[in-house]
């Protein structure tokens, strides 16, 4: 008998392993490429947070989650905060993501944008967000609990089908590719932590149909729709779990630009509900507001809806600091030891990431203007683009008088204090004089750039066509490489300048 | 709670767990049964149907009292009068609720419409299975082949016994109630044996019998579907019923082993039978059982039918006469008991043809083989055989799985139009929801319960064969077997779910 009990227990033993295993590779992988849904990077650097470390706990809609960006706020306010919004919009979702943050964080506020108020919340409408959700969440009671509102809601629904992803995902044997194998792991050495859960959206001139952005586009245009009686049920939910645990709770709608007369004309509602339940609304999306912020349809915003990542900056800006005067937040940089190291690498990361990963001059220019305490050195080898009239106001917001190039002082420097001068070529014997030739425009930029330590700067060369002016080449400086030719050429520019 | 669902497993799991807690006590055993039917009933119906069948269930007990006490004292009269009484009962129920039931819903509708309630009242799960069984026990109380049962609950164990209780088999009292009166104590080897028939009942359902249902659904959903795409379906839905009920019955005879009650086998690898009459000695073997011993017989033993009989011209045919007639009977009612409608009529009649000419034209066959010097036992002539009862089935089924008999004469008339081979290979059938490797892993499945039905018929067990490999292999192919259902299953959301198909008769 003992012999029987010991055989059956290493039977299901292996079976559980292979069980496991078999799941992984065949469950639905929802970590997609986007920053933001890399969600076993995000959970795993979220369980690694120090306690007590969050101020902002983000959550809600595919807005929310590319509208609030935690490594500004942090940047601007010295907020630290976290966005667990997702591509989804269910009350119960964010419900259940607010329980499984608050297990290990106790945030200053919890922020939302609420915009699934008016939702059906039944499963057959909302069956891609409810497993997205349980798919993503990594805790067992948590899951089991979703299963079980699921199946209350619908019983119909199956509870296993819920709760174990491979009697969902089995029928993935037929479809099976390279995507299938990537493991949580190899998601997680891809994860860029400074994100902290934000869906980091490339900047770049939005094409589509410009929205003219003015008082009449908030006009109110139909009745609002009645609110959902499961999603308050579970926003209802939401909003006692936090004040149990004394964490406060505030509405934010971020502005989006193609719903504005929607949401207008259901703010009388919204701001009643919230107002009977004693949360502060924020409200981003008039016109007052997306003026003050300087939003831009055309550079602010990756659809109608969302904005992009310099709308983003340009939001949290004016989300954090809000916020801080309105909950009476401190800035954690004032106090030492109440904000971990990593917060400052994340940021210098974040603006290292930001220029690097621009794809036009005009974005860098963008991107460039709003980093005033950052030093960089311009060499214009082609002056056509630098009179360009498309970046005219760009170099002038940059403090660059482009007049004042020419053949002859083709550079143009601004120091960490944001002085410029305008310098000639370097000497015939410079490898600059190449660069010269080769008609493009470099800049040489870096968050960290020290002229008096040029050795310890990463220095980034970023080169771009004149015609297009898309980027041609970037390199990061590394004086293990063999990247002599560059760091010749600006240390010999540095040396002139300095 | 379906068969195939979680919650039907760990239904089980449980049941037989408190089941054997109680192994040495039998009235707890019992009750333990009872419970677990209890509970699958009303989970299946409801509770004012559980009511129904306890009725149904107490008057076939009384009544069987009453038929013994009459044998006993010789009342021979009153004992045939009350046994008639009881099939009347029973069966009046069942035919009600097969063919009436329309008009019980409309009453109902029309009542509920003036504010009266009927109640919830649905058809009883099993029916068409224990209706039969009550039939036999009262029948062989009446014949004397064994006593009534003296203990209501035990008599329920019988009627309601849990595992067989939505699709069969057929239970005869006398070989399943002593087994069931017995304390049955947990066997290693029993329940492992169990457990793999319970696998592979589970592997024809879920792997192989829904998934030939999606495309066979997909074809047949779509009416200008006509010649060989539409017989080819008919020709997997043989394959999907067979799967279907047989993995369902392999299932139940897993349950109940592992419980330590061997069940009646209800199939012997139809696949290979060489006619038709051989079919039906091989398919639903309970069914068959009940029909032969409760209709087939009495009637050719019938002294009204033999003496009808003796009025027959040609002595060949006088003893064909009663048999035939006893065939187109039974078979009629094997086609009404499948359904309601004429085309399960024309179903029957369409077996009680094939099955009644080999009776009549037996000489004539036999001669045909002699002078063409056929070897009935060489291999040729079996796969040969079994093709073309095979083809022959695939013909009836057509009245089976149409909605009625018009749609059925549509569905031949569609069939012999133009025959296109190369639907097989064009494509064709990837437009009816299974891509191209679910349609490979279909033809493997069928190619694997041909295989299964051959080893069968040559006596291979491969239970057998497994248990008596080292543990390293048998571990193997347990875990190789649960992952094959878990992974290629026909199950969850995405898929349209299909009940066992005999659970509906």
């Amino acid at each position: 008998m003992k012999k029987n009990i010991i055989r059956t227990v290493f039977l299901l033993a292996l079976f559980s392993l292979i069980f496991l295993n078999v799941q992984t590779v065949l469950r639905y992988k929802w970590d997609g490429d986007d920053p933001g849904e890399n969600f076993s990077g995000r959970n795993g650097a979220y369980r690694k947070e120090p306690g007590d470390s969050v101020d902002i706990f983000c959550v809600g809609t595919s807005e929310m989650h590319q509208a609030f960006s935690p490594v500004v706020a942090y940047e601007k306010t010295g907020l630290t905060g976290y966005n667990f919004a997702m591509q989804t919009r269910s009350a119960m979702s964010e419900y259940y993501e607010v329980k499984y943050a608050l297990k290990y964080q106790k945030p200053s506020v919890v922020i939302c944008d609420f915009m699934a108020l008016f939702d059906d919340a039944s499963v057959s409408m909302n069956d891609v967000n409810y497993r997205k959700t349980i798919d993503t969440i990594p805790s067992l009671p948590i899951k089991y609990m979703i299963a079980r509102d699921i199946c209350r809601m619908d019983p119909g629904e199956s509870f296993a089908d819920w709760f174990i992803p491979l009697l969902h995902y089995h029928s993935g044997w037929s479809e099976l590719d390279e995507t299938y194998f990537v493991t949580p792991k190899e998601k997680k050495r891809e994860y860029k932590v400074y994100t902290k859960g934000w869906n980091y959206r490339e900047p770049g001139r939005f094409d589509g149909e410009i929205i003219e952005i003015s008082p009449g586009l908030w006009e109110v245009e139909d009745d609002p729709l009645p609110v959902s009686e499961g999603s308050v049920y579970y926003y209802d939910k939401l909003i006692r779990e936090c004040r149990e645990k004394d964490v406060r709770v505030a509405a934010v709608i971020p502005p989006k630009l193609g719903d504005a007369p929607v949401i207008q004309s259901h703010y009388g509602v919204f701001s009643r509900y919230f107002e009977d339940r004693g949360v502060e609304l924020l409200d981003y999306d008039v016109y007052d507001e997306v003026e003050w912020m300087g939003l831009s349809m055309t550079s602010d915003f990756a659809d109608r809806y969302h904005l992009n990542g310099l709308g983003a900056y340009k939001f949290t800006t004016a989300l954090a600091e809000d916020l801080k005067e309105l909950f009476g937040l401190e800035d954690r940089r004032l106090n030492p030891g109440a904000v971990s190291s990593e917060w400052d690498e994340n940021e210098r990361e974040y603006r290292s990431d930001l220029f690097s990963g621009q794809n036009t001059l005009f974005d860098f220019l963008e991107y460039l203007s709003l980093y005033d305490d950052m030093p960089f050195i311009m060499g214009a080898s082609d002056l056509g683009t630098v009179r360009d009239e498309r970046y005219g106001e760009l170099f002038e917001a940059l403090g660059i008088d482009v007049s004042r190039m020419s053949q002859t002082t083709p550079f143009v420097m601004r120091d960490e204090e944001g002085r410029i001068s305008y310098f000639p070529a370097p000497s015939e014997d410079n490898p600059l004089e190449s660069a010269y030739n080769s008609e493009v425009l470099h800049f040489v930029t870096s968050p960290d750039f020290d002229p008096d330590d040029i050795e310890k700067t990463g220095l980034q060369v970023m080169t771009f066509y004149p015609a297009s002016a898309e980027v041609c080449s970037y390199s990061a400086y590394d004086k293990n490489l063999k990247n002599d030719d560059y760091y010749n050429e600006f240390e010999a520019v540095r040396k002139r300048l300095y | 709670m379906e068969l195939k669902s979680a919650g039907y497993c760990a239904f089980v799991f449980a049941a037989l767990l408190v089941y054997f807690c109680f192994h040495k006590n039998r009235t707890l055993q019992r009750n333990v049964i009872l419970v677990s039917s209890a509970l699958l009933i009303v989970s299946l119906t409801n509770v004012p149907t559980l009511l129904l069948m306890l009725f149904i269930a107490l008057t076939v007990f009384i009544l069987g009292l009453a038929i013994e006490k009459s044998t006993v004292e010789g009342n021979m009269k009153k004992a045939r009068c009350l046994m008639f009484a009881g099939v009347f009962f029973v069966l009046g129920i069942l035919i009600y609720f097969k063919f009436f039931t329309f008009t019980f819903e409309a009453l109902r509708r029309f009542a509920a419409g003036r504010g009266v309630s009927f109640g919830e009242l649905v058809f009883p799960v099993g029916l068409s299975y224990y209706a039969l069984s009550m039939t036999a026990y009262l029948i062989d109380i009446y014949h004397k082949k064994h006593g009534a049962e003296k203990s209501f609950p035990d008599i329920l164990e019988f009627f309601f016994y849990f595992p067989s209780i939505t699709e069969g088999p057929i239970n005869l009292y006398a070989k399943t109630m002593p087994q069931l009166k017995e304390a049955h104590s947990f066997d290693s080897d029993r329940c492992v044996l169990g457990l793999l028939r319970i696998l592979w009942g589970y592997i024809k359902k879920v792997v192989i019998a829904d998934r030939i249902g999606i495309l066979v659904t997909g074809i047949l959903s779509e009416k200008e579907n006509g010649g060989f795409i539409l017989f080819f379906a008919m020709l997997l839905y043989s394959f999907q019923i067979y799967t279907d009920f047989s993995g369902g019955i392999d299932v139940i005879m897993g349950v109940s082993e592992i419980l330590g009650v061997k069940l009646t086998e209800n199939f012997r690898a139809p696949l290979v039978s060489k006619s038709v009459t051989e079919f039906w000695q091989r398919w639903h073997m309970s069914l068959g059982e009940f029909m032969e011993k409760y209709v087939y017989y009495p009637i050719v033993l019938n002294k009204r039918v033999m003496k009808l009989s003796k009025k027959v011209r040609w002595k060949y045919l006088q003893r064909a006469f009663s048999a035939t007639l006893a065939s187109v009977i039974v078979f009629i009612l094997v086609g009404i008991w499948h359904g309601t409608g004429w085309n399960y009529v024309v179903y029957g009649c369409f077996q009680a043809f094939f099955v009644s000419q080999a009776v009549l034209l037996a000489p004539v066959w036999k001669n045909a083989r002699a002078g063409l010097k056929i070897n009935d036992a060489g291999l040729s002539y079996r796969i040969l055989t079994a093709l073309r009862t095979f083809l022959i089935l695939t013909f009836g089924r057509y009245f089976i799985k149409a909605a009625n008999l018009s749609n059925a004469v549509e569905m031949l008339r569609r069939t012999f139009t133009e025959w296109r081979f190369s639907c097989l290979f064009d494509g064709s059938l990837l437009h009816y929801g299974l891509d191209i490797k679910n349609l490979y892993l279909m033809y493997f499945s069928i190619l694997l319960i041909i295989i299964a039905d051959i080893l069968a018929e040559r006596k291979v067990s491969i239970r057998s064969w497994i248990l008596s490999q080292d543990r390293l292999l048998r571990y193997m192919v347990y875990l190789a077997g649960v992952f094959f259902v878990i992974i290629f299953g026909i199950y969850g959301k995405g898929y349209d779910s299909t009940t066992f198909i005999y659970q509906a008769f």
